[in-house]
């Protein structure tokens, strides 16, 4: 795989993060003022259960996204949550 | 307490540097109308909201607008962190150069520094929703405004995603408004002041 693959491959997972974690914010809003909306609740169950899954397929190929997707079994001699461009950098987008 | 997540809410990736557009942007960081105001002012306003759900979206719209000040900063900061001499004195841009060279500090975009009464916690619950409904709506008009003079296409799609959430936010604290006067008298929804009159309140709030 090329590097340049390997960018557009964690572009399109970190895109994939951004679409499903707006859903999550967008739901957990409207439940805010319809907290019976069964509708709703089925929506954001959906969205949240893929995020999860997401993040930490994002965690297990690029590094974590939060401090909770550190895994455990990750090497103990090195800390990663510091590694790769910061968000506002606008480098792995 | 709050947890950071490594990314934008929206991507920003901008190409072309330009102080004179980041000076304009700056406006929704510390202007009157910008995202450091709405996310001081719903987390603010909060703590003596008497209606438990209303106090949980503003928490959570209040989070929101962290996001949307980071997106903001970072508009700015890819439109100047390549400038040159000859780019930091562009007319209007010059003057913060010389005090923050290519730092991010929250001003408006005449100047003014970001000052805490540009927003209100008021302490009256329909005081502070129908504050936070006008506050929505003038950051929409202020990225109405933005929108009508930057054509840069980068620099745009994330101004019109955070366009659209002033829009969603107005909607939100709408109904909350709503909710909050269906437990009020609806012969005198001014009669007292929900977060201080206590007594007064019905047991549905």
């Amino acid at each position: 795989m090329t590097s340049s693959t390997a960018s557009s491959d964690r572009t399109s997972l970190l895109r994939e993060i951004d679409k499903i974690s707006f859903a999550v914010n967008e739901f957990t809003l409207f439940l805010d003022t319809h907290p019976d909306c069964q509708e709703a609740l089925l929506a954001f169950n959906s969205a949240a259960k893929t995020r999860k899954e997401l993040m930490k397929q994002y965690a297990d190929a690029y590094g974590p996204l939060t401090v909770d997707c550190i895994s455990a079994e990750g090497p103990a001699d090195h800390w990663s949550w510091q590694d790769g461009p910061a968000p506002w950098e606008g480098g792995i987008i | 307490m709050w947890n950071y997540e490594k990314r934008l809410q929206f991507p920003v990736k901008i190409t072309n540097t330009c102080p004179k557009t980041a000076q304009l942007i700056i406006s929704q960081f510390g202007g009157p109308d910008g995202e450091l105001a709405a996310s001081m002012r719903y987390l603010s306003q909060r703590y003596s909201m008497p209606c438990k759900k209303i106090g949980g979206l503003l928490t959570d719209i209040g989070t929101e607008e962290l996001a949307h000040l980071e997106m903001i900063c970072a508009i700015i900061y890819q439109l100047t962190k390549n400038m040159t001499v000859d780019d930091a004195r562009t007319a209007g841009f010059d003057a913060y150069y010389i005090d923050h060279t290519a730092a991010v500090w929250p001003q408006a975009a005449g100047g003014i520094p970001f000052n805490a009464c540009e927003f209100q916690s008021k302490g009256d619950a329909i005081t502070d929703l129908t504050e936070d409904l006008a506050a929505e709506q003038k950051a929409r008009t202020t990225y109405d405004n933005l929108l009508r003079i930057i054509t840069d296409p980068d620099v745009r799609a994330p101004l019109q995603f955070l366009r659209a959430r002033e829009i969603v936010h107005f909607q939100r604290f709408g109904e909350a408004l709503e909710n909050l006067k269906d437990s009020l008298d609806s012969k005198n929804y001014y009669y007292f002041n929900p977060e201080f009159d206590k007594q007064f309140n019905k047991p549905t709030l």
